[in-house]
């Protein structure tokens, strides 16, 4: 069965990209544009993994993070946060709310599959 | 004053040459180019100071007055500078920049290859300079598949706030063009932007000619004055030592076969005239059975002082690069752009992004 990722960010080029590179690596890939959209994807089906923006409206990429991670069956899920807003008190944070990965867009194509890679390891 | 900002997705895309065709397509249509690189990515060291090879051709092709340093001002530190330091580069930048873009119409501006986040890269990324010149973005991706470069175009394009607006995917097999084509070209068409551009892989934009072999091994023509243009797409070694591989040199098309020390008349077995050119290593004069079956059948062939391992290396070492000998070069990328009709495209887009 394929590994399922979701996908949150506010930007649909970043949805559209990271749908392009990411189905042909056999990967079933959804997307949702903000948090809430996300929360209502998470409570119809379980992903395997999740890479979230942080800069959204309404609900953030660290909020979304520490309420995925509240959920029981999300505990071990690895969390991916990408995003342009890459100081050292952000990541700090995206840590603390239960991120795996805290990376700076954009990042090159082969460098974001090999660590989704490692991560699904 | 029309500025671009030419950026690539990773190393080996063809970025120079990209940097070298939008030049010279806005210096086609009357305008005085400029260009600017702000950090040194092809170091040679010339009269003991570090000069960058981009800015050098630029330079001499488009006959720019300026001084390298002003040209390509930052050679980067090993170590990557702290806020002040990277403050500072971003000063002489803006500085630099200023001075080259004085009556001109165009200004090419080079980024380092670095448009993609790197930790403990040397060099601002582009991304950093892009916003800082406000100049529309020409974006070089080096041909991996499809959605690579859908990815790669989409990701920087919306980090980058929209700001590419022209994309050349360089290096596709031939093979492949017809799927990158059908894929990619409705895909950003339907979008709306950028303007995209496939380039096939070519022979000769990835070959060098006789002569630029000669040049930069400092060779001597004896022979074959008249095909030093023709390209030469791969060398092999040869030694009288190798009697049983002479037969494949026979049979093999554009090849410069480098004798050695040993050259003698048993050389001349593999000479024939499908061979692109002889070079001799070792600063020995050949045989006259030697310059005379080169001479008959026009075969460039030339003595250089260099042994075999160095002769090779610097052919090596040019095939990575381009200088203002490789015109031929820069007008076949053009030519694979789609010519004057590529030209009128980029010119017209340009045109429209400056005219408020």
């Amino acid at each position: 069965m394929a590994t399922k990722i979701l996908v949150v960010d506010d930007d649909e080029l970043v949805l559209i990209a990271l749908e392009a590179l990411l189905s042909p690596n056999g990967y079933e890939v959804t997307t949702a544009i903000n948090g809430d959209d996300a929360l209502g994807k998470i409570n119809k089906k379980k992903f395997d993994l999740m890479i979230l923006d942080i800069l959204m409206p309404g609900m953030n990429g660290f909020e979304l993070c520490e309420k995925v991670r509240a959920l029981d069956e999300y505990k071990g899920v690895p969390i991916i946060m990408l995003t342009a807003k890459s100081g050292p008190d952000d990541k700090k944070r995206g840590m603390e709310m239960g991120a795996n990965l805290f990376l700076p867009k954009p990042i090159a194509p082969q460098h974001l599959i090999d660590l989704i890679k490692k991560s699904l390891e | 004053m029309k500025k671009i900002f030419i950026s690539s997705t990773g190393v080996r895309s063809g970025q120079s040459l990209a940097a070298w065709c939008v030049g010279e397509m806005l210096r086609s249509q009357g305008l005085r180019v400029g260009f600017f690189k702000p950090f040194v990515t092809r170091p040679v060291l010339q009269n003991g100071r570090i000069i960058d090879k981009d800015a050098l051709l630029m330079k001499e092709y488009f006959n720019l007055p300026e001084d390298l340093s002003l040209l390509c001002p930052v050679v980067p530190e090993e170590v990557p500078g702290d806020e002040v330091a990277r403050e500072e580069q971003l000063m002489r930048i803006e500085e630099c920049c200023e001075k080259v873009q004085k009556e001109k119409d165009a200004l090419i501006i080079m980024g380092s290859e670095k448009i993609f986040y790197e930790p403990d890269s040397p060099y601002l990324p582009d991304g950093v300079l892009v916003n800082k010149f406000n100049a529309p973005v020409l974006l070089v991706d080096k041909f991996q598949n499809e959605n690579m470069s859908m990815y790669s175009v989409l990701a920087i394009d919306s980090f980058l706030k929209d700001k590419v607006k022209f994309v050349f995917v360089n290096q596709i097999p031939l093979e492949r063009m017809d799927t990158a084509y059908n894929k990619l070209v409705p895909f950003f068409q339907k979008r709306g932007a950028p303007m995209i551009f496939l380039v096939p892989q070519d022979r000769i934009l990835t070959s060098l000619t006789v002569r630029n072999i000669v040049d930069i091994i400092q060779g001597e023509v004896l022979t074959g004055e008249n095909r030093l243009e023709n390209l030469v797409e791969s060398t092999s070694i040869s030694s009288s030592h190798l009697k049983g591989s002479l037969h494949l040199f026979r049979r093999i098309y554009n090849k410069i076969i480098l004798l050695g020390l040993e050259a003698d008349a048993l050389n001349t077995h593999l000479i024939s005239s499908k061979v692109t050119g002889v070079l001799l290593t070792g600063g020995r004069r050949p045989a006259p059975i030697i310059v005379n079956t080169c001479g008959d059948l026009g075969i460039p062939l030339a003595v250089t002082p260099f042994d075999t391992f160095v002769t090779m290396e610097k052919i090596q070492k040019q095939q990575t690069h381009i200088t203002d000998k490789d015109v031929y070069k820069l007008k076949r990328f053009i030519q694979l752009l789609g010519g004057d009709e590529a030209i009128q495209k980029i010119v017209t887009q340009l045109d429209e992004l400056y005219k408020f």
